[in-house]
């Protein structure tokens, strides 16, 4: 349920894929192509949980932008989890928001 | 260590596996030849058109087809749909025509992929305001190069900026604004740890990292020394200039 969650991602242009990591730093579930393997998320995750931390990101209104060479890697809390979006460079910023909302709201919804 | 693709296609005939595979994708094969760590060349034939891509260490390091060298060529090329795939002997270049990690050559050519089918079905659009949602950016690799203002100089609009730090790579101080102490360790902090996650997901170099929490801004940037920059304002305050300048 939660990678059909992240799918609605993909409807904003330049989003290349995303992925959720709970409290731990663990991938809960992700929409990526299949070149990113399992075994990155490992590091990653924790990484950007001490980058959250440090941060003191509001848990659901704290966001973490990481401009790279061509790509962007958007971070989102909710709650204690981290919604990540990775996207182009020319990634349609308003577009973007509202897709993580949406699925923020799926995410953090019945439970 | 094979160091050429000449002699790693020559080991491959004295010892191993030969395959022939049907139904593979061409990003799967370049995948494999990745994640083996591979140096080799291999010729790629789709129809009428044929290309040569080049693995160095699992990197793909150089490409050729009919229409372009270097990344170009590798887009392309990764852009076909049917053909074959084999190892040959072409000759060794002399220089290396592409830097980009074979993740982020395959998720670009995967983009270009999308967006030429989404040309396809593109439904008509009513463009009756000026800056469309609709409208395409422009592709992968196009994106303008980032310039962070120089060291001498501070942003354009700084008015607002509580605190400020600009250190060298090793630490440190060059100059603060306000009471920087905590800032210049997340500074540090946060681009270490921007670039060790950008270098795991094969996406190149780390330019900027921007956060907001609880009414703060916070943004951290290399200039352009390779100075790290760190700033912190609030919200409301009018960064849009070095933003825009950061790609953010």
């Amino acid at each position: 349920m939660l990678t059909q969650a992240l799918t609605g991602l993909r409807d904003v242009e330049e989003v290349q894929g995303s992925f959720l990591f709970g409290d731990e730093g663990e991938l809960l579930a992700r929409d990526l192509p299949p070149v990113f393997h399992a075994e990155i998320f490992a590091t990653v995750g924790p990484r950007l949980l001490r980058l959250r931390e440090m941060l003191e990101l509001a848990p659901n209104a704290g966001t973490l932008t990481l401009r790279f060479s061509d790509h962007k890697l958007h971070v989102r809390a909710l709650g204690r989890k981290l919604l990540c979006v990775l996207t182009g460079a020319s990634v349609n910023g308003p577009a973007l928001r509202m897709a993580m909302n949406l699925v923020a709201r799926r995410v953090e919804g019945p439970s | 260590m094979k160091d050429s693709p000449g002699s790693s296609a020559h080991a491959a005939a004295e010892e191993g596996f030969s395959a022939n595979l049907t139904g593979a994708s061409l990003p799967d094969l370049v995948q494999m030849e990745c994640l083996g760590n591979s140096t080799l060349t291999v010729r790629v034939i789709s129809g009428d058109e044929d290309g040569y891509l080049y693995f160095q260490s699992g990197q793909i390091v150089h490409a050729v087809s009919t229409n372009a060298v270097g990344e170009a060529a590798a887009l392309e090329i990764l852009g076909w749909n049917r053909g074959t795939f084999e190892p040959c002997s072409a000759g060794w270049p002399t220089t290396h025509t592409i830097t980009k990690s074979w993740q982020a050559l395959l998720m670009a050519a995967a983009t270009k992929r999308d967006e030429e089918r989404r040309k396809i079905v593109d439904f008509p659009r009513e463009r009756t305001h000026g800056a469309s949602m609709s409208q395409k950016p422009p592709p992968v690799g196009t994106t303008p190069p980032v310039s962070a203002p120089p060291p001498s100089k501070p942003p354009a609009s700084t008015r607002g900026i509580e605190r400020a730090v600009r250190l060298e790579v090793d630490g440190r101080v060059v100059s603060t604004r306000g009471d920087a102490e905590e800032l210049t360790a997340m500074t540090a902090y946060a681009l270490r740890i921007g670039a060790l996650v950008g270098d795991e997901l094969g996406m190149g170099d780390l330019r900027a990292v921007e956060s907001i929490a609880n009414g703060t801004r916070r943004l951290f940037y290399y200039d352009g020394e390779g100075r790290l920059v760190g700033l912190e304002a609030r919200t409301d305050v009018e960064l849009g200039e070095l933003r825009d300048k950061l790609g953010l």
